[in-house]
C-alpha cells in the first residue's frame, strides 16, 4: 500500500501583516497505514491544523477531523516529524498556523517489498470466447514462461520493468507474439484472443499479420526493436531495408526492390490504405512518425487474395493503438529533422493523437557543401504529419480517423555563362490521406472492418536545362473502400471475405523529350543530358479496380491449404486517344479488364518445430496514369501480370532462434516497355511486349529477443531479367543484385543498447560505354552504348553502428544516441560518372564516416 | 534523369564530389573535329548543301581530309543520342572521302526519314507517330564526319520540313513567316589583360587572359516555333554560343553565350596562358539552330 500525502490548502494566521512567502514543506514523514484499514481497503482524509515556529519547525499539530480514530494518530504521528521552510510575513520570518490534509489512499496493490504479480492476463479461444488451458506463454526476451490454468489464466511475478516479447503457443493453438511494456509499481492486465490451431494457417501467420486480438486494461505498448537497428536514425520503418528479399536501393533512392520487381510494382499500405511511398524523397525518412507504428510487416510476393494491384511486394503499416489515459507525447532532434508526436485520451472513449516533422537538413548543408555537389545528389527539404482519432463505440467495436500527409520539395537554380548550361530544377510531390475505419468484433467471435478512404497525390518534375525543357506534373484524387469480414464457419474452415475498391483520377501534363526521364531498362548514363527533342501532352485518366475477394483456411492433417481468389474489374478511361489537334475535338477511351486471381498456399508439417510450404498466386497492375499519353505513353494499355511462387521451409531451432530458406520464381508478361521503332503507330510509344523474370533463394537466420539481445543473418542469391520486345535479347533488371548478405545485431546493457549492421551487395548493373562520338552542332560528346546492364558497380561492403543510452525518470525519458555509418570508411562507389568523352571512367563514392547524434524525448 | 535516383540521401553531401578527369575539354591535345559548317545551315530536302569541316590539332589548324557520308538510319525513339548507333557502324551513304570540303544532295525523303513527315497509312493500319522537333522546332540530317586520328563526328544538317499536328492556317502562317537559318558571323577575336589589349605575337606567359568574341547586330535571328498544343506560332531569337578551344594553356569555362533574351553581341572567356610557344586559339560560334561561324588566331608565347 502507498501512503498519498496531499496539501490542500495553506491557511496560514498570521498575527498581523501579510503573508509575503507561505512555508514550504522540506521533509515529508510517510504515516503508517493502520494494518485494519488496509486489510479492509479503507481510504480516508484527515483534516489537521499545525503551528510552525519562525524557524519553520512544527510546535503542535491539531486534530480538526479524521474518519478514524487509527488515521488521526498515525496522521498525527508523521506530522510532527515533518519540518518546513519558515514562512514571511511581509518579508521577514514569522510564525504561522496552517491546514493540512493527509490523504490515505490506496492505489495499488502492488507492494514494495516482496514478489508480486506484475503481468497476468487470460486467453480465451476467439471465436467461443471460451478459456484455453495449457497455453505456454513466454516472455521470450526474459526467458520465463507460464501456463494457463483451466480457466485460461496466467501470471508472471516480478516480471522485469520495460519492453517485453510474449509468445502464446499451445498444441492447439496459432503461435502468435505480441509487445507488452511493464511499467514501475503497476500491474498490467491483459485479456488475448486466439485461434486454434488449423494446420498451415500457422504458417501463414509467421509471415503475414499476427491473429492475436488483445484487449488490454492498461495502456503503452511501445515496439523499441526496431528503431535499434543502426543506420535507421531510430525510424522504425527503415527497417525494412534491412528484411530478406529486399535488395539494396541506390544510395539515397529510398526505393524498395523486393524479389527482383520494380519499385512502383511494390505497394505500401498504411492500414489499409495505400500510399505512393514508404519513404520520403531520398529515403532518408519514412513518412509516418515511429511514435505511431504498431507494427510493420514486408510480403515480398505470392501473398493472399487480399491485396492486389501490384506485381512486386507488399509492405502493410499498422498504426498503434492510441494509450486509454493521460496526455504522452515525445519530441525527436537530430541532423536530420525534428519531429513531435502527442497523444492524449479525452474521456474514456476518445483518444486522439498528431505527429508532425521537418528537416532541414538542406539548409543545414547549404553551407558547408560545394554547390555542383547537388549535381549528384539533390537534397530535399521534406515534411511529414499525422493525426488518429479512435472513439470506443461499444466493447469491441471502435470507429477511427485517420489523416497524414507527406510533403517532399527540392528546387535549384544554376548559373551559367552558356545559356545552354543554365539549369533551372523543382522536383514537389504531395500526399494526403483521410480514411475512416469501423471495426467491431463479434459475439461469435467474427471480425469485420470497413474503411472508405480519399486520397490525394501531386507531383511536379520541373527540369529546364537552357532552352529544353523536361516537365511533368501529375494531380490525382484517389477515393476508395476496404472491408472484411472473417469467421469460422465450421470446425475446420475460416472464410474470409472482402472488398477492395480504388479508383484514381489523374490529369498529367508533359513536356521534353520522351526519353527523359528514363525508365527501367533505359540506357541510363548518370549525368547525360537530356534529350532535346520535345513533346508537349496533356491528359486524364481514371483507372477503377473493384475486386472482390475470398480465403478458405483449411486444415487437413499434416497438410493444411489457404486458398483464395481475388476477382474484380479494373475500367482504365482515357481522356484521349490521340494527340492533341486544334479543331479535332478529343475522343477518349475505356477499357475494362476482367481478373480473376487465384492464389493458395499448402503447408506440410510433420515436426512441430519444421514446416514446408509451397505458395503461388497470379498478379495484376494497372498502367500507371503517366503511361496513358497519346504522345510519351499509349493510351490503350492494359493491365500488367505476373506469376509468383515459392517454397518456403520453416525450421524453429529454439523458441526464440528460427532458419528460414525461401525458394522464390516470378515470371511477369504483358509488361510496359519502350517501342523499339523509329515511328511507331501513333499513341504506341509504349506497348506491352514486355517480359520479364526474378528467382532466387534467400536466407534468413534469426534470433529473436532473448535476454536483451535480437539479430538476424540474412542472404538472398538471386537473378532478374527482362525482356523489352520479343525480338530482344534478355537483359538484366535495372535493380538486380546477386549477392544481398546483411547482418544485424543489438544488444542492451545497464541501459545502454549498442548495435551493428553489416551489409555486402553486389552493385548495380549499369549499361556499358565502348566510345563516344562527337556531336558538332551541340559541342558534345555522346557514348556509344553497350550491351543493356552488362557491367555492375563494385560492390557495396559497409559496417554500421550505435549506440544509444534512455536516460528514465518519472514517467519521462531522454533517449540520446549515436548513429555511425560506414564505420571503416569504405569507399563505395554509388555512381559512374564520365569524364565529357566518354575516354574516362569514375565512381561517385557515397557515405563516408558519418556520426549522426540525436535526442529523443518522451513523457 | 530518373527522379528516384536524382533524389540523394543523406550526408553524402559533405564529401561527395565531382571526379576530377584533368585537363578541361577545350585544351586541343589530339586531332579534332571543332566544327563543320553547313551552308546554307537549313534546306529542303532535295537542296544542295557545301559542308566544310574545321579541325585543329597540338599544333594548330588542321587542313581536314574528311570523309563525308550521310546517315541513313533513323534513331529510335527510344534513342537519346542525336544520331542512330547503326550509322556510327556503317549504315551510311558515303558523299566523299579525303576532302577537306564538298558538295552534297540532301536525300528527297530526308523529312520521311529524319523528320516530322510520315509514310501514307496503310488500309486498317492506323497512322505513323510523326518524329518530335528539337526546341527550336527543327529537324536534321546526320551527316558522318571522319577526320583521320579523330573522334568520330556526326554534323546535323537542319531540314525544312512540313509541319506535323498544325491546322492549314497555322501552316500557312508558318511558311509565310518563319526565316530560314543562317550561318552567324564573328566579327572579332581578341586578347585583353586588365583592360588593355594583348598582342597575340606576344602574349604574356601563366597569365589570365581574357578571350573576348563580338558578332554583328542581328546575328541572333528571329524564328517562330509553332506550338502543337495551342495550335498558335511563338516567337522565338536565336541564342548564341561560343565554344572556345587552345593548344597550349587552359580554358576552365569552355562554353559561353546569350540566351534568347539577352542581346549582347559578345561573349567573353579566361584564358590562362601556357608558359611558353606558338599555339592557337579558336572561337566556335553556334546558333540554336545549328548555324556555325568559326575565328581562330595564332599567338606566341615568348
Amino acid at each position: 500500500m502507498l501512503l498519498f500525502a496531499l496539501i490542500t490548502a495553506l491557511a496560514a494566521d498570521p498575527p498581523t501583516g501579510e503573508v509575503t512567502k507561505p512555508p514550504a514543506l522540506l521533509t515529508f514523514v510517510e504515516a503508517e497505514y493502520p494494518a485494519e484499514a488496509a486489510a479492509q481497503n479503507v481510504t480516508g482524509t484527515v483534516t489537521v491544523t499545525i503551528d510552525l515556529d519562525e524557524t519553520g519547525h512544527v510546535e503542535s499539530v491539531t486534530l480538526v477531523d479524521s474518519p478514524r480514530p487509527d488515521f488521526g494518530a498515525a496522521a498525527l504521528a508523521a506530522i510532527k516529524r515533518f519540518v518546513f521552510l519558515p514562512a514571511e510575513v511581509d518579508g521577514h520570518p514569522a510564525p504561522v498556523t496552517l491546514t493540512y490534509r493527509y490523504e490515505f489512499k490506496v492505489l495499488t496493490k502492488v507492494v514494495k517489498l516482496g514478489p508480486q504479480v506484475n503481468f497476468e492476463g487470460t486467453v480465451l479461444e476467439r471465436f467461443k470466447k471460451t478459456p484455453l488451458a495449457n497455453v505456454t506463454v513466454t516472455v521470450v526476451d526474459v526467458a520465463r514462461t507460464a501456463t494457463t490454468d483451466a480457466a485460461g489464466h496466467f501470471e508472471f511475478i516480478d516480471l522485469p520493468v520495460g519492453a517485453h516479447t510474449v509468445r502464446l503457443t499451445g498444441e492447439k493453438l496459432v503461435e502468435v507474439s505480441t509487445d507488452e511494456t511493464i511499467e514501475p509499481e503497476q500491474k498490467r492486465t491483459v485479456k488475448y484472443r486466439v485461434e486454434e490451431k488449423q494446420e498451415g494457417v500457422d504458417i501463414e501467420v509467421t509471415v503475414r499479420a499476427s491473429r492475436l486480438k488483445k484487449e488490454s486494461v492498461q495502456t503503452a505498448i511501445r515496439t523499441e526493436e526496431a528503431r535499434r537497428v543502426p543506420g535507421t536514425q531510430g525510424d522504425t520503418l527503415k527497417v525494412v531495408q534491412n528484411l530478406p528479399g529486399v535488395a539494396r536501393s541506390s544510395f539515397g533512392s529510398g526505393q524498395l526492390v523486393v524479389w527482383g520487381s520494380a519499385p512502383r510494382e511494390t505497394r505500401v499500405l498504411i492500414d489499409g490504405v495505400e500510399v505512393p511511398s514508404l519513404y520520403h524523397a531520398g529515403g532518408l525518412r519514412s513518412v509516418v512518425s515511429s511514435d505511431l507504428v504498431k507494427g510493420i510487416e514486408l510480403l515480398p510476393g505470392a501473398y493472399g487474395p487480399e491485396y492486389g494491384r501490384g506485381l512486386g511486394g507488399l509492405v502493410r503499416v499498422e498504426t498503434r493503438a492510441l494509450p486509454e489515459r493521460g496526455v504522452h507525447g515525445s519530441v525527436q532532434v537530430d541532423v536530420l529533422d525534428a519531429s513531435a508526436t502527442l497523444t492524449a485520451a479525452l474521456g474514456d472513449r476518445v483518444r486522439v493523437a498528431a505527429s508532425g516533422r521537418y528537416s532541414y537538413l538542406d539548409r543545414l548543408l547549404a553551407g558547408v557543401v560545394a554547390p555542383d555537389v547537388a549535381d549528384f545528389f539533390p537534397i530535399p527539404r521534406y515534411s511529414d504529419y499525422q493525426a488518429k482519432v479512435t472513439l470506443a463505440l461499444r466493447k469491441d467495436e471502435e470507429l477511427g480517423l485517420l489523416f497524414l500527409g507527406a510533403h517532399d520539395d527540392y528546387r535549384r537554380q544554376v548559373p551559367a555563362s552558356d545559356p545552354t548550361l543554365v539549369k533551372s530544377e523543382q522536383s514537389t510531390q504531395h500526399m494526403h490521406r483521410l480514411a475512416l475505419r469501423y471495426s467491431r468484433l463479434l459475439e461469435d467471435g467474427a471480425s469485420f472492418f470497413v474503411t472508405p478512404f480519399i486520397g490525394f497525390d501531386s507531383n511536379l518534375t520541373h527540369l529546364q536545362s537552357g532552352a529544353v525543357p523536361s516537365n511533368q506534373s501529375t494531380d490525382a484524387v484517389k477515393p476508395g473502400l476496404r472491408a472484411q469480414y472473417r469467421s469460422k464457419v465450421e470446425p475446420w474452415l475460416v472464410l474470409t471475405l472482402g472488398t477492395d475498391v480504388l479508383s484514381t483520377s489523374a490529369k498529367v501534363s508533359r513536356s521534353g523529350s520522351i526519353t527523359t526521364p528514363p525508365r527501367e531498362g533505359d540506357a541510363y548514363i548518370f549525368g547525360r543530358s537530356p534529350g532535346d527533342d520535345v513533346a508537349t501532352d496533356s491528359w486524364t485518366t481514371q483507372v477503377s479496380d473493384v475486386s472482390v475477394y475470398a480465403l478458405a483456411e483449411i486444415p487437413l492433417g499434416v497438410f493444411s491449404i489457404t486458398g483464395g481468389v481475388r476477382a474484380g474489374a479494373s475500367v482504365i478511361d482515357v481522356g484521349r486517344l490521340q494527340p492533341k489537334e486544334v479543331g479535332v475535338p478529343a475522343i477518349g477511351g475505356s477499357s475494362v479488364n476482367w481478373t480473376v486471381d487465384p492464389r493458395a498456399s499448402v503447408a506440410f508439417r510433420p515436426f512441430k518445430r519444421w514446416s514446408l510450404t509451397a505458395s503461388a498466386g497470379l498478379y495484376h497492375q494497372a498502367p500507371d496514369p503517366e503511361d496513358l499519353s497519346a504522345v510519351f505513353g499509349n493510351p490503350t494499355l492494359g493491365l500488367q501480370q505476373s506469376v509468383h511462387t515459392s517454397l518456403a521451409s520453416n525450421l524453429k531451432l529454439t523458441g526464440t532462434l528460427g532458419l528460414d530458406v525461401v525458394g522464390f520464381y516470378k515470371y511477369s508478361s504483358n509488361l510496359v516497355s519502350r517501342s523499339s521503332l523509329s515511328t511507331p503507330p501513333v499513341g504506341q510509344a509504349l506497348n506491352q511486349n514486355g517480359t520479364g523474370q526474378a528467382y532466387g533463394v534467400q536466407v534468413l537466420l534469426r534470433q529473436e529477443l532473448f535476454e536483451n539481445f535480437f539479430g538476424w543473418v540474412t542472404y538472398s542469391l538471386s537473378r532478374s531479367t527482362r525482356r523489352d520486345q520479343p525480338d530482344q535479347p534478355e537483359r538484366l533488371f535495372d535493380y538486380d543484385q546477386t549477392h544481398v548478405l546483411g547482418v544485424v545485431a543489438s544488444y542492451e546493457w545497464r541501459g545502454f543498447t549498442f548495435g551493428v549492421r553489416f551489409r555486402w551487395t553486389s552493385g548495380l548493373p549499369r549499361v556499358a560505354v565502348n566510345g563516344a562520338f562527337y556531336d558538332v552542332r551541340d559541342d558534345t560528346w555522346q557514348p556509344l552504348l553497350g550491351a543493356r546492364n552488362a557491367i555492375r558497380l563494385p560492390d557495396f561492403v559497409q559496417l554500421d553502428a550505435r549506440v544509444e543510452k534512455r536516460f528514465a525518470f518519472k514517467g519521462q525519458s531522454l533517449d540520446v544516441f549515436l548513429d555511425v555509418q560506414n564505420v571503416w570508411n569504405q569507399r563505395n562507389p554509388e555512381e559512374i560518372v564520365y569524364s565529357p568523352d566518354y575516354s574516362t571512367r569514375r565512381y561517385i563514392t557515397g557515405l563516408p564516416v558519418l556520426a549522426v547524434l540525436g535526442v529523443k524525448y518522451e513523457f | 534523369m530518373n527522379s528516384e535516383r536524382r533524389w540523394l540521401a543523406v550526408l553524402v553531401l559533405v564529401t561527395a564530389c565531382r571526379p576530377d578527369f584533368g585537363l578541361p575539354v577545350s585544351v586541343v591535345t589530339s586531332p579534332r573535329v571543332l566544327a563543320v559548317i553547313a551552308e546554307p545551315p537549313e534546306l529542303r530536302p532535295g537542296e544542295q548543301v557545301h559542308l566544310r569541316t574545321v579541325a585543329g590539332g597540338p599544333d594548330g589548324p588542321l587542313d581536314p581530309r574528311a570523309d563525308y557520308a550521310f546517315c541513313t538510319s533513323p534513331r529510335p525513339l527510344v534513342e537519346s543520342n542525336v544520331v542512330n548507333a547503326d550509322c556510327l557502324a556503317g549504315a551510311t551513304s558515303l558523299i566523299a572521302t579525303a576532302v577537306e570540303s564538298t558538295d552534297a544532295t540532301v536525300a528527297a525523303d530526308a523529312c520521311l526519314e529524319f523528320g516530322p513527315d510520315t509514310p501514307a497509312q496503310q488500309p486498317g493500319q492506323p497512322p505513323l507517330r510523326p518524329r518530335d522537333p528539337d526546341v527550336t522546332g527543327g529537324f536534321y540530317a546526320p551527316v558522318e564526319v571522319s577526320v583521320p586520328g579523330a573522334t568520330e563526328a556526326i554534323a546535323l544538317v537542319r531540314l525544312r520540313c512540313n509541319l506535323a499536328h498544325a491546322s492549314a492556317q497555322a501552316a500557312v502562317a508558318f511558311a509565310a513567316r518563319y526565316l530560314p537559318n543562317t550561318n552567324p558571323s564573328l566579327s572579332t577575336l581578341t586578347l585583353e589583360r586588365d583592360g588593355h589589349p594583348v598582342d597575340p605575337a606576344s602574349v604574356p606567359a601563366s597569365t589570365e587572359v581574357t578571350l573576348s568574341v563580338t558578332w554583328p547586330e542581328g546575328t541572333a535571328e528571329p524564328f517562330v516555333v509553332h506550338d502543337a498544343q495551342s495550335d498558335a506560332l511563338v516567337d522565338h531569337r536565336e541564342a548564341l554560343r561560343v565554344s572556345w578551344f587552345t593548344t597550349g594553356g587552359e580554358i576552365p569555362v569552355v562554353t559561353t553565350g546569350r540566351g534568347e533574351d539577352d542581346a549582347t553581341t559578345n561573349s567573353s572567356t579566361t584564358w590562362q596562358t601556357p608558359t611558353s610557344g606558338r599555339g592557337t586559339v579558336w572561337a566556335v560560334l553556334r546558333d540554336s539552330r545549328g548555324g556555325v561561324a568559326v575565328r581562330s588566331l595564332d599567338f606566341v608565347v615568348p
